[in-house]
């Protein structure tokens, strides 16, 4: 009796969570373009799609910029993780509690501050800053993924090889980088995540020239969503659904212990 | 570890100059500045001035009503809605992650497959997902036409204290599972029997032994929903219909709307002095290593 | 753990597969004529569209416009926000753009618009709307006087009252207090409408009070932020913008602020719904918003000769209904006036008069204007 409650209680709550997202995916089917009143099935919208150059140049500048500014931070962290583990321990706490300052500022304030960065050093508005945005706030998230796993790996290793006759970058690429991987790996999943995910930044530093897919949906929203973003939104979710459940059926066992390292951050 | 690779953090140091320090007291810089009409910058205390003075609107609550400043107002108004919220994702998330955790514990299975659609909603864009709540619950909407069937409603949901903190919970409730369940799940199921053996009642084991061992959990969730919760702009921004003021659509439309840089430096200042200084108290109550830790605890 | 890079191969493969579907372009030896108008504000359907009882055939006149200029090929890009449209300006180069009046203005004023060559607009010439011409579309007359030797206007459309006659009873008067006093009425509290953006709603409210929409005396503008206030907290209107439609449609309000355009969507919807679209009135006052979307080519433009082809091609009588039809605003066409349903073209409220439309103003924007205005709305929200 009492697990049935139980279940009951969750199914509640993955209700509350999922109603939105179920009305999302059934209105991208309707034929009128009302958002409460069914007019029929049609796929018109999933067409119309296809020709609407605004959304798919959108959705370009979101991934390109999710790739990149992923690409750039997850690099860059490695380096930096490394030289930061190096530093004597009073000074590697200090730069681990800077690191910390974007997390625990408000994304409002970090969207703010960053444009007024590029408002005072004249940077013009457009796709270099909302890169260099994205990566900023991506930065501090790549590097608390990978630094434990840096501590957890037995620093001798990278001595041994350097005694073996490794140059440091040899013993950097071949010894310290595969000891890494598995940090490296959810910095990299969880920066593209959050860059894809992200409004506040990219609202503040975006300009006029460049929109994501989070900026085109917030202005139609503000005078009516187009059914074609919940088309898109329903491809993009469905694909997203079926690579994860694959990869979940297959590696079920590991989900639970990645997700402590990798929380998904601050999305809204 | 060898000397040498220091050398590999300086980038990052100038990094974390330019991008973290550089901008937030550049932030502090325009609170302090404006421009005039000359183009150039001078020094006033006029954003600080707007913050704590200006118009008055009545405050109410509790019954209670008083003339406070605007931006006061909104403030205090953002605090108490951000509050609700997090006590509500708490009383809402802490069974659900503890019901999750029990699972795990005691059949490990079921969790994975739960936990992974707890976070499987967050790949749909949150806009569109916030949006979508107002088909629900319009006056003519799915949840009033279903109250229609047993005769209740039409319910007015939007556009008021309901609607926004609904919103709010909505979107952070993972965020409250999350870490609460990442601590609950390490518990040794030894420990409760232990306790039971020991003659605790369930409830007894829950007040004296889950939940103490859960604060950090606790703790780190509060911090992911309250912060957000107090400083979001979309949610209000969506779910008042435009026309509801928090401090986040506060600071936005001056940056935004009025173009008063000095203002929403000012109103800026202050919010982040607050979140540090609630953060410091929050921070104290965790693990004294925390600081170099993963990202939950 | 070596299985986790199974998790993000698919990822990024996912995200590569998708990237080529933003990009893919056919090139040929056609020249281009790039256009960049508003989103949802051309006719784009093959539908046949009953309106007002009359049946019209839809097409999509931008596959229309290649097959009647095979010399070029169109490159069609949307906007929802006329900053943004101007921001884009500098960047990138169109040969048609489509901004709102005080945009024009404002392009006009800063050089970025050539004048057109109207010995090729033969279809502007022989069936753009007198009255347009009457319209004051700047309070800077010179710029008054020369703005359509810059701009075709393309659609127009007013601010007025969307009312239930079986509720109200029918409105005679274009007096803006007869007009607007329902929407401070709280007879019909959670019955109002009211868009939710700034200029509308202190518009109204000027307006009612018997000021300029661009008034800029504080005394006017506390007595406009004080009745919105007193609106809110007596009337609670409904606050939105695309779900208002449903929900005059629906009965569940009984009037509001509307543009004409929303108000023949109403109708229609209504007459889908089986019911009388004549319940839903819409009244146009005396003194109240008009805004104009024009068509110009700016001065960095590359294919001017396309451009004076698609502006004149837009006045085409066939293609110029199509569109009316399809965009419900006000058409600037004779011929399509004829030809589009009697009761809407002699409905003084969407084709004003010439007394009525010298009383209309546009929004105006300056500093000044958007400063007070927004201190006021700041407050308003406040509240």
């Amino acid at each position: 009796m009492k697990r049935k409650l139980n279940l009951l209680y969750l199914i509640l709550v993955y209700v509350f969570l999922y109603a939105p997202i179920v009305v999302l995916i059934v209105f991208s089917f309707n034929a009128s373009k009302s958002r409460t009143a069914w007019g029929g099935f049609t796929l018109d919208w999933y067409v119309k799609l296809f020709h609407n150059s605004e959304i798919l140049d959108a959705l370009k500048t979101t991934l390109i910029i999710a790739c990149s500014s992923a690409l750039i931070s997850t690099a860059f962290a490695v380096l930096s993780c490394i030289g930061i583990y190096a530093l004597p321990g009073r000074q590697r706490r200090l730069v681990m509690s800077i690191t910390n300052i974007p997390n625990i500022t408000p994304d409002l304030v970090t969207g703010i501050a960053l444009m007024l960065l590029f408002f005072f050093i004249n940077m013009p508005f457009g796709f270099v800053t909302l890169l260099l945005a994205h990566t900023a706030f991506n930065v501090p998230y790549a590097i608390l993924s990978i630094m434990p796993k840096l501590r957890q790996m037995d620093i001798h290793l990278y001595e041994a090889a350097q005694d073996l006759g490794c140059t440091p970058g040899q013993a950097i690429r071949k010894v310290i980088i595969p000891e890494i991987k598995p940090g490296i790996l959810t910095a990299l999943i969880l920066t593209f995540t959050l860059s894809i995910d992200d409004f506040v930044i990219s609202y503040f530093t975006a300009g006029n020239e460049v929109t994501t897919l989070a900026l085109t949906i917030y202005s139609m929203a503000r005078k009516s969503v187009n059914p074609q973003i919940n088309a898109l939104s329903t491809l993009l979710f469905v694909s997203v659904l079926i690579l994860l459940v694959i990869v979940n059926l297959r590696t079920s066992r590991q989900f639970s212990r990645r997700r402590k390292t990798a929380t998904p951050g601050a999305l809204v | 570890m060898n000397k040498s690779l220091r050398r590999l953090s300086f980038p990052y140091l100038l990094w974390i100059l330019i991008f973290t320090v550089v901008p937030l007291l550049l932030v502090a810089f325009f609170a302090l500045t404006a421009y005039d009409s000359n183009g150039s910058l001078y020094f006033t205390l006029d954003g600080f001035k707007n913050v704590f003075g200006g118009d008055t609107v009545a405050f109410s609550f509790l019954g209670l009503s008083v003339q406070l400043p605007l931006y006061i107002n909104v403030f205090i108004r953002s605090l108490l809605i951000a509050m609700v919220c997090t006590l509500l994702c708490l009383l809402l998330g802490y069974p659900a992650a503890w019901i999750m955790a029990k699972m795990e514990i005691e059949h490990r299975r079921g969790s994975n497959i739960l936990l992974f659609l707890l976070v499987m909603p967050m790949w749909m864009n949150a806009l569109l997902r916030t949006y979508a709540w107002l088909a629900l619950l319009e006056p003519k909407g799915i949840v009033n036409n279903f109250l229609g069937l047993f005769g209740l409603g039409p319910v007015q949901f939007l556009y008021n204290d309901f609607g926004i903190g609904l919103g709010m919970v909505y979107n952070y409730l993972p965020f409250m599972v999350l870490p609460i369940y990442s601590v609950l799940v390490k518990i040794s199921p030894s420990l409760l029997e232990a306790a039971a053996d020991l003659g605790a009642d369930p409830r007894r084991v829950m007040l004296k032994v889950v939940l103490p061992m859960s604060r950090p959990g606790i703790l780190s969730g509060i911090n992911m929903v309250l912060m957000p919760a107090m400083t979001t702009f979309l949610i209000p921004d969506l779910l008042g219909g435009g026309r509801y003021l928090l401090i986040g659509n506060a600071i936005e439309r001056q940056y935004m709307v009025s173009r008063d840089y000095t203002t929403g430096s000012a109103l800026s200042i202050v919010l982040l002095i607050f979140v540090l200084l609630s953060m410091q108290i929050v921070a104290r109550n965790t693990d004294p290593d925390a600081d170099e830790g993963g990202l939950v605890a | 753990m070596k299985k986790q890079v199974k998790w993000l191969g698919p990822l990024l493969a996912a995200a590569i597969l998708l990237l080529p579907l933003a990009g893919c372009q056919s090139s040929g030896k056609r020249q281009k004529v790039y256009v960049y108008n508003w989103g949802e504000y051309i006719s784009d359907s093959d539908d046949s569209f009953t309106f007002y009882g009359q049946t019209y055939q839809l097409s999509d006149v931008r596959k229309d416009f290649e097959a009647a200029y095979p010399q070029y090929q169109l490159e069609y890009q949307t906007f929802d926000d006329n900053e943004k449209m101007y921001a884009k300006l500098d960047t990138q180069s169109y040969d048609v753009i489509i901004p709102s009046e005080y945009m024009v203005t404002r392009l006009i004023r800063e050089d970025k618009l050539q004048k057109l060559d109207y010995s090729q607009l033969t279809n502007v010439e022989q069936y753009m709307d007198p009255r347009l011409k009457e319209i004051r579309y700047s309070e800077d007359d010179t710029i008054n006087q020369e703005i359509l030797d810059y701009a075709v206007p393309y659609f127009y459309c007013t601010v007025g009252l969307i009312y239930n006659q079986e509720v109200l009873g029918t409105i005679d008067s274009t007096d803006p207090q007869d007009v607007w006093s329902v929407l401070f009425d709280q007879t019909y509290n959670g019955q109002i409408g009211m868009y939710n953006s700034m200029r509308e709603s202190i518009g109204v409210a000027l307006n009612y009070l018997g000021y300029s929409l661009n008034s800029v005396d504080a005394d006017q503008l506390e007595a406009a932020k004080t009745l919105l206030i007193k609106q809110r907290k007596e009337v609670q209107p409904i606050v939105g913008v695309d779900e208002l439609k449903d929900k005059y449609v629906s009965g569940e309000l009984v009037a509001g602020v509307a543009w004409s355009g929303d108000h023949t969507v109403v109708q229609q919807r209504l007459e889908a719904a089986g019911e009388d679209p004549d319940v839903m009135q819409y009244v146009l006052p005396e003194g109240s918003n008009i805004s104009v979307d024009m068509m110009c080519i700016p001065k960095n433009a590359q294919n001017v000769e396309g451009a004076l082809a698609f502006i004149n091609y837009m006045y085409d009588t066939e293609v110029a209904l199509k569109n009316a039809v399809y965009v419900g605003y006000s058409s600037p066409q004779t011929e399509v006036l004829k030809q589009l349903p009697e009761v809407l073209t002699s409905n003084v409220n969407y084709y004003p008069d010439e007394t009525l439309l010298k009383t209309l103003e546009v929004y105006e924007s300056t500093d000044e204007i958007d400063k007070k205005y927004d201190e006021i709305w700041q407050v308003y929200l406040a509240n």
